[in-house]
Parts: structure tokens; C-alpha cells; sequence
């Protein structure tokens, strides 16, 4: 029974697929409001690319693409889905955001949308599941069989506050500064079965381990567990839950063609997790990149020294190109290269925008500007 | 002897004030006890300030003053200002161009009440003066239980941001055309058309160029005044003052002005000034002022002629107003349902039609009580019943706050 459960579905290495959860904003004064289900009414009219999902929250709207191997593809699927969304948006006075957590919305206003799943996850986690109106961009690796998926899961721990920062978008909490770049994976903490996947790195063990749970009543399904990743076998494919939804799809499918190439890498050098010790660091490394984005300190457990943040990804950015050029994604590492080297990640845009304008409200308003393409 | 003149006279003389601190504090309470059974508690100080109607004789036993007409309105209409300037500025010039289809709406609801009210009161023997006049006020939504309902179930939606703006737009067309009227009352009484022709174009553009200057001149000051909020509540508080007392001054429609105040303000304010001055507070408690006050000062005899009236008015409004409503959901982009509720939720009567009927009756006072009748009974009807109705559909369509 369990074993049927968990089979894990072949899909072809490298396919790549990008889940948003978006923010519904009332145009009038910025702060989140329900309008998912209308939206998802008026889209559904029509046929429209990609799927769109209603989300805990009639303030939340979770967008999907399809399976693609090439950057150029998802990105244009998910300027096509943006273009739809912000049309029927239009039409209700809605406007749609990006961003990590919204920097100002009371977290008891929330409504929890009508679904008997949703239901009980609000009936289980009481605050916390309000508490929980935070977006994130989930990306789907494709994996040739589940040993290869947990082989690649775990060699991916270390570049996982590459990913944290990069797409840190959620500097402002409940009306304050967090003084984190990315407050959301602080709020995801909070949940009982977060964090890392336990060191299992075959299938079989993972199953076995899955098998245990379920058998203590720890949990009743995959989707109990809200790993920074994990596998999800029935796509046959892990999913990288640590990116903050970006501003705008180009950077979500930028941060897509990264993960990408990274992945790659580590599937050309065979890399396979010898021990633990690869989590020794996990925790604090996170913290550094959640707290102090591109700024961060990693400390490298092979070599035992402290390296920056920006430092360790431009130098994987140049590992990664070879691979980034047969993939098609060399742009989306130039953006990469660019952002650290220049712009910075959301969560500076974000503050740099209220530091303009001293409004979170205006930080709301011009970031869904940023995200509909149309400017302020 | 001992001078006992320390001591006050007795009975005491009551000044009229203490009766509106009574009625406030009679309101508060009852609002408190009908939001118990989930009733917005607008009903709640509206059944207080009836009540407090009905008492009238009593209190006036025990040498307590009713509250004087002249009081209660002036404290209504301050009320009402700010009631109209906030919904005034919920107006979105954008989004009624990126849907025309809720423009149409708002044009299609308006016009069908106003003809389905004016037949049935005409079958019901009325002349055509007041039926029209009646059926041009029937036309606005009351500003007041919208903004009180939509604000208590903290209500977010299509349905809410639809019914305040279809709100805003009926009552602009509802003054514009009592308006007229008013313009037809005089010609059929004197048979000239000379200077009244002028009136109504003086109180429309009137007002409207005393909003437009009003709302620059408050983005100005707020500007000046930065983001600290009881100094931004102050400006905006005072400049509703200075609008509300010009437009008197002026002899401009005030609501008309304090309406469009608020939807100049809104499209002028580029710099997110205004939205920032949150008047949730000083809203409410106009709200409760205003509610309570509506009927406090009403001779309920009065309304024995109007009640047949008054109830075929209400039916055919909502009638009128779902029917519109739910023909155009989709082509607006929404859902049948909510379309519907929409209509539904356009039913409360109150504000403006209240003060309309009462600027009538200023000039021709037969005609202003056989129209005033007739609104009040229906305004006593759709205050309390519009509310409730309002209160289900955000319910019923998942926009209310669940409690």
C-alpha cells in the first residue's frame, strides 16, 4: 500500500516546471485582499496556458507551467500565464504581486479558502496556518529514477542558500523590518516537519523511512512535510521550496535556469553525498543567507573556511556555464551574474523603494507595477 | 436664611445636548446587543433612535428637551458629509475604464429602478411630479449602511468594491436628477423657465468646481502635514467641514459636492496621500451619529398615508436593481450568483434620500411632505432590511469576515 504510494514516476533529468504563489492586492490601498476565486472564475472562461489554483487564502493564487527543458520556454509560459492573470485582474480592480510575505497585512484577517484540505490544515495549525500567508516559488527538478532524485537532493544542500538569497523577497513582516532579506523561511520553521530531509539517499530508504512515519501517525501524506526539499514522487521529480516568489516572472524563470544548470553540474561529476557532515553547516548557512542575503558569510565544511555568499555564486556561475550553454539557459546565468554583481536581490529593491517613499503600502503598489510590466 | 443659591434650580432645565449624549450612549449599546445575533448594529442604533422617537412625549413629562430638529440636523449633515467624502473617494475612474461593462451596469440599475418606480406608483394613483420625484431618489443606495455594513463584516471582494462603487455612481445621478426635478417643480408651479433652467446647471458644475479646488487644496495640505495620522484625520475632517459649509454658503448641492470631494481627492492624489489618512474611526463613529439620529426627530403619524406606498417602492426597487444587476454580471466578468447579490446588496435606503426629501420640502413644502412620506416610511423599511440584506449577501458569498 505504501509502497504504491510512493512509486516513484521516471521523468526525464533536467525537466524543470516553476509553481508561484502570488499575492492578490487591492489597488486602493496595497494591503492583500480576497479576490481568488473571482479571479480564477473570470480566467477560467477561456482557455488560458499553464494552471492556475486556488491557495489556502482567497487572498493567494498558485500558478503553475508545464514540464519544460529549456529556460526560453518557461519563461515565455510564464509571461503568457502574467499577461492573462493581469488582464482578468484589470477587469476586477484586482492588482497581483510578487514577494516573499506581504509587508504589512494582518495575518488574522486572512480568509481560508473553502476546501476541506484547506480546512484541516487550518483546523490543525490553528495560527499558524494564517500566520502562513507567505509565497513562495516552488521549482520541480525532473529525476531518472527516485536514487537518483535523493543522490540529488541531498547534493544540492549546499547550494541552497544560493537560492535564498538570490530570490530573498521578504524584508517586511507585519509592518516592520525584519532585518532579514528573506523573513518567509522563518515562518515555514515554525511547522513541525520543516527543515531538511533526513539523510536517506536511495529510494528504498526512503521509503522505508516514509513507512515508519506514517506508520507513528506522524504524518498521512507527502505533503505533511515542508522540507526546503523534497521528493515528490509521483512527478518524479524533487521540489526546491527555499525561493521567495520574485517580482517578476523573468527572475522567477532566471532563478529556474540556475537551479537548472546547477543541477546539471552535479549530475555530470556523478556527485554522491558520502555523510551527514554535508548538514553540519545547513542550519547556520541558512540563516546567514535568510538574514543577510547576498552579504552572507557560508562557512564550507570540506574546507572548513568561511567564503562570502556573492563570492560563492559567482564562482558556481562560472562552473555552471558550460552547462547553462547546452542547456539554452546562458541568459538566465547572466541575470544570475548581473544581479550580484549589480542590482542586488528584491528584498534591496523593496527597501530602497521605501526608503523612497516611506510607505509599505507604496512598496506593495509599485512591486505590483514591477510584476505586471507596465511600470508604476 | 441661608443662601441656597449654589444649589441648581429644580427641576433642572436640560439642555438639549444631554439628550443627544443619551441617545449616543443609547445607541451604543444597542448596537453592541444586536451584533450578538450577528446584526450589523447600524440596526441596533437605528431601533434606539426610534425608540427615542416614540419617547418623546414621555421625556418631555420630565422636563428633558426632545432634541431639536434644527440640532439633529445639523449633526446628520456633518455626519453625512463624511460619510459621502469616504465613499466618495472609493471611486476608481480606472477600473471603470477597464470594465465598461460595470459602467453599463451602473447606468442599466440606475435607470431601470427609476422607470419601474415611477410606473408603480403611478398605477398606485400618484400624480407625475411626485412619482417622478419620489422614483429619482429611489435610485441612490444609502452611502451610509454601505460603508457601515461593509466596514463592520470587514468585508473584501467584488461584491463590497461593486456595491460602494455602483453606491457613489447612483447617488450622483439620484441628486442630478432630483435636481431636475426640482427645476420641473418649478415651472409647473409659475409657468416660467427663465432662471430656473440655470439653477440646475449652477448646483451641478457648482459643485463640482467647488470639489475639484477643495480636493487639490486638502493634497496640498496633506503633503505639507506629512505621514502623521491624527494631523492627516485632521486635515481631511476639516477640509469635509470647509466643503460642507461652502456648499451651504454657496447654495450648492452639499452632498453632491462632498461626493465628488472624495472622488477628486482619490483621482488627484497621485502621490497616495489621502490613502494613507485612514478614517475608519471617525467613520464609525458618523456612522452611529447618523443612524441613530435618522429618526429620532420623526412624527411616525405622519406616515399612516405612506405606507402602501412605501412598500410597493421597496419590492420594485429590489426588483429593478437585481434584475439589472444579474443581466450584466457576466459581461462585467462576474459570476452569476454574485451578480444577483450585487442587486441585492444595492437595496439600503437611507442618506441621501432623507436629505434630498428634506431640500424639497424647503421650497415647496406640500409637495416636499407627500414626497418626504413616502421616502421616509421606505427609508425606515430599507435601513434596517436593506442592511440585513446587505450583511447576507457578503455572507452568503464568502466576503464577510467569518465570525
Amino acid at each position: 500500500m505504501t509502497d504504491e504510494v510512493l512509486a516513484f514516476t521516471r521523468s526525464d533529468a533536467l525537466t524543470i516546471g516553476v509553481e508561484l504563489e502570488l499575492q492578490l492586492i487591492d489597488r486602493r490601498t496595497g494591503d492583500l485582499t480576497r479576490g481568488a476565486s473571482d479571479l480564477i472564475h473570470l480566467v477560467e472562461r477561456k482557455p488560458y496556458p499553464g494552471d492556475i489554483k486556488p491557495e489556502i487564502t482567497e487572498s493567494m493564487i498558485e500558478i503553475s507551467t508545464k514540464v519544460h527543458r529549456e529556460f526560453g520556454s518557461l519563461r515565455d509560459e510564464l509571461r503568457a500565464m502574467r499577461d492573462v492573470l493581469i488582464q482578468a485582474a484589470d477587469r476586477l480592480d484586482l492588482a497581483i504581486a510578487g514577494g516573499g510575505a506581504h509587508p504589512f497585512q494582518r495575518w488574522h484577517e486572512r480568509q481560508i479558502f473553502d476546501r476541506p484540505r484547506f480546512r484541516h490544515v487550518a483546523g490543525l495549525y490553528g495560527y499558524l496556518a494564517k500566520q502562513f500567508t507567505v509565497f513562495g516559488q516552488h521549482v520541480h527538478i525532473g529525476c531518472a529514477s527516485g536514487d537518483a532524485a535523493m543522490s540529488l537532493l541531498h547534493s544540492l544542500a549546499r547550494y541552497v542558500p544560493h537560492f535564498i538569497a538570490l530570490a530573498a523577497c521578504s524584508p517586511y513582516y507585519q509592518g516592520v523590518d525584519t532585518a532579514f532579506d528573506c523573513s518567509r523561511l522563518n515562518t515555514v520553521f515554525a511547522f513541525p516537519l520543516s527543515g531538511r530531509a533526513p539523510f536517506v539517499t536511495d529510494w528504498a530508504g526512503f521509503e522505508a523511512y516514509f513507512a515508519k512515519m506514517k506508520r507513528l501517525g506522524v504524518v498521512e501524506s507527502m505533503k505533511d512535510f515542508y522540507w526546503d526539499i523534497r521528493p515528490k514522487p509521483e512527478y518524479g521529480t524533487i521540489e526546491i521550496r527555499v525561493f521567495d516568489t520574485p517580482l517578476t516572472v523573468d527572475r522567477a524563470a532566471e532563478l529556474a535556469g540556475y537551479l537548472q544548470a546547477v543541477c546539471a553540474m552535479l549530475l555530470d561529476a556523478g556527485a554522491r553525498p558520502e555523510s551527514e557532515d554535508i548538514y553540519l553547516a545547513y542550519s547556520y548557512n541558512r540563516f546567514q543567507a535568510c538574514r543577510f542575503g547576498l552579504e552572507a558569510q557560508l562557512i564550507d565544511v570540506a574546507s572548513a573556511a568561511a567564503v562570502p555568499l556573492h563570492r560563492d555564486v559567482l564562482d558556481t556561475v562560472e562552473r555552471c556555464r558550460p552547462y547553462a550553454q547546452r542547456l539554452g539557459s546562458a541568459e538566465a546565468l547572466d541575470a544570475i551574474e548581473a544581479l550580484v554583481r549589480a542590482h542586488g536581490n528584491h528584498a534591496r529593491w523593496q527597501r530602497e523603494t521605501y526608503q523612497q517613499s516611506g510607505s509599505l503600502a507604496e512598496v506593495v503598489l509599485r512591486s505590483a507595477a514591477l510584476w505586471s510590466a507596465r511600470g508604476v | 436664611m441661608t443662601d441656597s443659591s449654589f444649589l441648581p434650580e429644580w427641576p433642572a432645565n436640560w439642555p438639549g445636548a444631554l439628550s443627544l449624549a443619551l441617545l449616543v450612549l443609547a445607541a451604543a449599546v444597542a448596537g453592541e446587543f444586536v451584533a450578538r445575533w450577528r446584526v450589523p448594529r447600524l440596526v441596533g442604533y437605528t431601533l434606539a433612535g426610534f425608540v427615542f422617537a416614540l419617547l418623546a412625549y414621555g421625556l418631555a413629562q420630565v422636563d428633558l428637551v426632545a432634541i431639536a430638529p434644527a440640532d439633529a440636523e445639523l449633526a446628520i449633515g456633518i455626519a453625512a458629509a463624511l460619510i459621502l467624502f469616504d465613499l466618495g473617494q472609493r471611486v476608481s475612474w480606472g477600473w471603470l475604464q477597464r470594465n465598461p461593462a460595470l459602467g453599463a451596469t451602473s447606468v442599466a440599475e440606475s435607470l431601470l429602478t427609476f422607470g419601474a418606480v415611477f410606473v408603480a406608483l403611478r398605477a398606485l394613483g400618484m400624480t407625475a411630479l411626485p412619482a417622478a420625484m419620489i422614483a429619482a431618489i429611489a435610485i441612490a443606495t444609502s452611502p451610509a449602511v454601505v460603508l457601515a455594513v461593509t466596514r463592520e463584516l470587514r468585508a473584501q471582494g467584488q461584491l463590497t468594491e461593486r456595491v460602494l462603487l455602483l453606491t457613489a455612481l447612483n447617488c450622483v445621478y439620484a441628486i442630478v436628477l432630483s435636481t431636475l426635478m426640482l427645476a420641473w417643480a418649478h415651472v409647473e408651479s409659475r409657468g416660467v423657465l427663465d432662471t430656473w433652467v440655470l439653477q440646475p446647471l449652477y448646483l451641478v458644475f457648482g459643485a463640482l468646481i467647488l470639489a475639484a479646488a477643495a480636493a487639490h487644496g486638502m493634497l496640498v495640505v496633506l503633503r505639507y502635514v506629512g505621514r502623521e495620522r491624527a494631523s492627516q484625520i485632521a486635515v481631511v475632517l476639516a477640509c469635509v467641514g470647509v466643503v460642507f459649509a461652502l456648499a451651504q454658503v454657496l447654495r450648492l448641492s452639499p452632498l453632491l459636492a462632498l461626493l465628488t470631494f472624495g472622488a477628486f481627492a482619490r483621482a488627484f492624489d497621485r502621490e497616495r496621500r489621502l490613502m494613507a489618512a485612514d478614517l475608519g474611526l471617525p467613520a464609525a463613529l458618523a456612522a452611529l451619529i447618523f443612524f441613530a439620529l435618522s429618526f429620532a426627530t420623526v412624527d411616525f403619524s405622519l406616515l399612516a398615508p405612506a405606507w402602501l406606498p412605501a412598500i410597493v417602492l421597496v419590492l420594485v426597487r429590489v426588483a429593478a436593481k437585481v434584475a439589472a444587476s444579474l443581466a450584466l454580471a457576466h459581461a462585467s466578468a462576474l459570476a452569476w450568483r454574485k451578480g444577483a447579490w450585487l442587486g441585492a446588496g444595492l437595496a439600503p435606503m437611507s442618506a441621501v434620500g432623507l436629505l434630498l426629501s428634506r431640500e424639497l420640502a424647503v421650497n415647496y413644502p406640500q409637495l416636499g411632505a407627500q414626497v418626504g412620506a413616502v421616502i421616509f416610511a421606505s427609508v425606515f423599511l430599507l435601513q434596517i432590511g436593506g442592511a440585513l440584506l446587505l450583511a447576507w449577501a457578503l455572507r452568503a458569498t464568502g466576503e464577510a469576515r467569518q465570525t
